[in-house]
């Protein structure tokens, strides 16, 4: 397939921008078309599912059936919408009696489509290849990668990767010429949905995903999702000043990595509009 | 743990059965090893950590359980259901668990059930996460003007506050997944 649906969702409009573009800029590289998705409204994220699994269920469900619609796998960067859209598949796959009532609502029939990460895609042998011969100049900078919670957890749902070794984003940032340092911290929750809530907890998990990657040596910290790179990133000051610390760790989108590699100017999907100041470390 | 007098009215005995039909889950069947606790990144602030929430439902303490602060303080990390040795999803009874709480007008974790009112009062209106519209919504409700001032201003210099809410199209076509069930 060489066209997808596109679910940017909430926070790749403005906060996680950077994300957007740079899945974009990567996917249009690899010879993709990405078709946002038309009239797509909000995951529910985790407000939804913690206060009316119902409404994060119908959330999901009429998201996926707009991409159903057109045949169209969809593409969703967000780790939190992408574990959301990934449960409504499921329940809308297994739950016969909710499907004709979704069915109903929506006027027509549920067509099967796949609700992939941009990852997954990337990581496929055909664009692994693409990736490798695309590569123009490599930055040098070392990373450690960070999947987070909920793009591999819960492994019954998401089927995605190893849930506690996870292993697609080191193949593809290899790929792409940059070097993969190993780390523990591969899948420790960030607190990304806690940050509204309860800071003092996403201060403390946050600050040790920092300690660990400074420990581990590494020059960047790549991730897959808004809510960590916004924790990682935005917040990277606040942790400092809470703990005393001295982080100076850019917190790179894997995509603007590899996009970087591939040539594309760091400014053209936002590596400018980081907190933690990014663009110095991929000069090449 | 708390450490008070337990009687007989901390027992309700519907409660488990409640808490496992509404979450599809076999709370039953859970012989509390711990690893629940033991890989929760959010133990250290709970008073009551994921198996004592577990024995808790098994036992029909309803009350301690749904006045609980467990679930205000749940990371939704699902790494307490990856690693339970009887598969049971423990992330889907902590929603159940936060459905019954935010119901039951629980008082647990305030500052959590402003953020989580916010949020879906958000979508309800725009169908989309309004960003700046729940920042400075959260501040005026919680009292704090200036919380997260200095993070709200390094992105507003960067360009990644958008003033304007996004409205998803179509509005007739998904209002109607709001209307609560009565």
């Amino acid at each position: 397939m060489t066209e997808f649906a596109y679910y940017p969702g909430c926070s790749l409009r403005s906060s996680a921008v950077e994300y957007d573009l740079s899945v974009k800029a990567v996917f249009g590289a690899l010879g993709y078309k990405l078709h946002e998705l038309d009239g797509w409204i909000c995951c529910g994220a985790s407000p939804a599912h913690q206060v009316d699994a119902k409404l994060s269920s119908n959330l999901a469900a009429f998201n996926i059936m707009l991409a159903a619609k057109d045949g169209l796998d969809i593409v969703v960067p967000c780790a939190a919408c992408f574990n959301r859209l990934k449960t409504g598949l499921e329940k809308l796959t297994k739950d016969d009696i909710w499907r004709r009532q979704v069915e109903k609502d929506m006027g027509f029939e549920f067509k099967p489509v796949k609700v992939l990460s941009p990852l997954e895609v990337i990581a496929k042998d055909e664009n692994i290849e693409k990736l490798q011969s695309a590569i123009k100049k490599t930055p040098a900078l070392s990373v450690v990668p960070y999947y987070g919670c909920l793009l591999v957890r819960p492994p019954k749902v998401m089927q995605f990767d190893d849930p506690e070794d996870p292993v697609l984003m080191n193949q593809v940032l290899e790929a792409a010429g940059i070097a993969v340092l190993p780390w523990e911290y591969k899948t420790e929750c960030c607190g990304g949905s806690l940050s509204f809530g309860n800071l003092d907890s996403t201060m403390r998990l946050t600050r040790r995903i920092l300690n660990a990657a400074k420990k581990a040596g590494a020059q960047g910290i790549a991730v897959a999702c808004p809510l960590c790179h916004q924790n990682m990133d935005a917040r990277q000051p606040q942790v400092n000043k809470q703990f005393r610390e001295s982080f100076n760790i850019p917190i790179y989108y894997f995509t603007e990595l590899i996009g970087a590699a591939m040539g594309i100017d760091p400014k053209d999907f936002g590596a400018d509009k980081h907190i933690i100041d990014a663009l110095k470390a991929l000069k090449v | 743990m708390n450490h008070a007098i337990i009687t007989s009215k901390d027992f309700d005995s519907s409660f488990l059965d409640e808490v496992e039909s509404r979450s599809g889950q076999n709370i039953r069947s859970c012989y509390v090893c711990g690893k629940c606790s033991a890989g929760c990144p959010q133990a250290p602030d709970m008073k009551h950590l994921p198996h004592q929430i577990m024995v808790m439902v098994q036992d029909g303490m309803r009350s301690r359980v749904i006045n609980s602060p467990t679930m205000w303080v749940c990371a939704a990390c699902a790494t307490c259901t990856t690693c339970c040795p009887k598969e049971i999803d423990i992330n889907a009874v902590m929603d159940t668990l936060n459905e019954m709480a935010t119901s039951a007008g629980s008082q647990a974790g305030i500052r959590v059930k402003i953020f989580r009112e916010e949020f879906l009062n958000s979508i309800i209106k725009h169908g989309r996460l309004y960003e700046l519209g729940l920042a400075l919504r959260l501040n005026l409700r919680k009292g704090e003007p200036f919380n997260d001032a200095d993070m709200g201003l390094q992105m507003f210099k960067k360009g990644k506050i958008h003033f304007k809410a996004d409205t998803a199209p179509n509005k007739n076509s998904w209002q109607k997944l709001f209307k609560r069930e009565t």
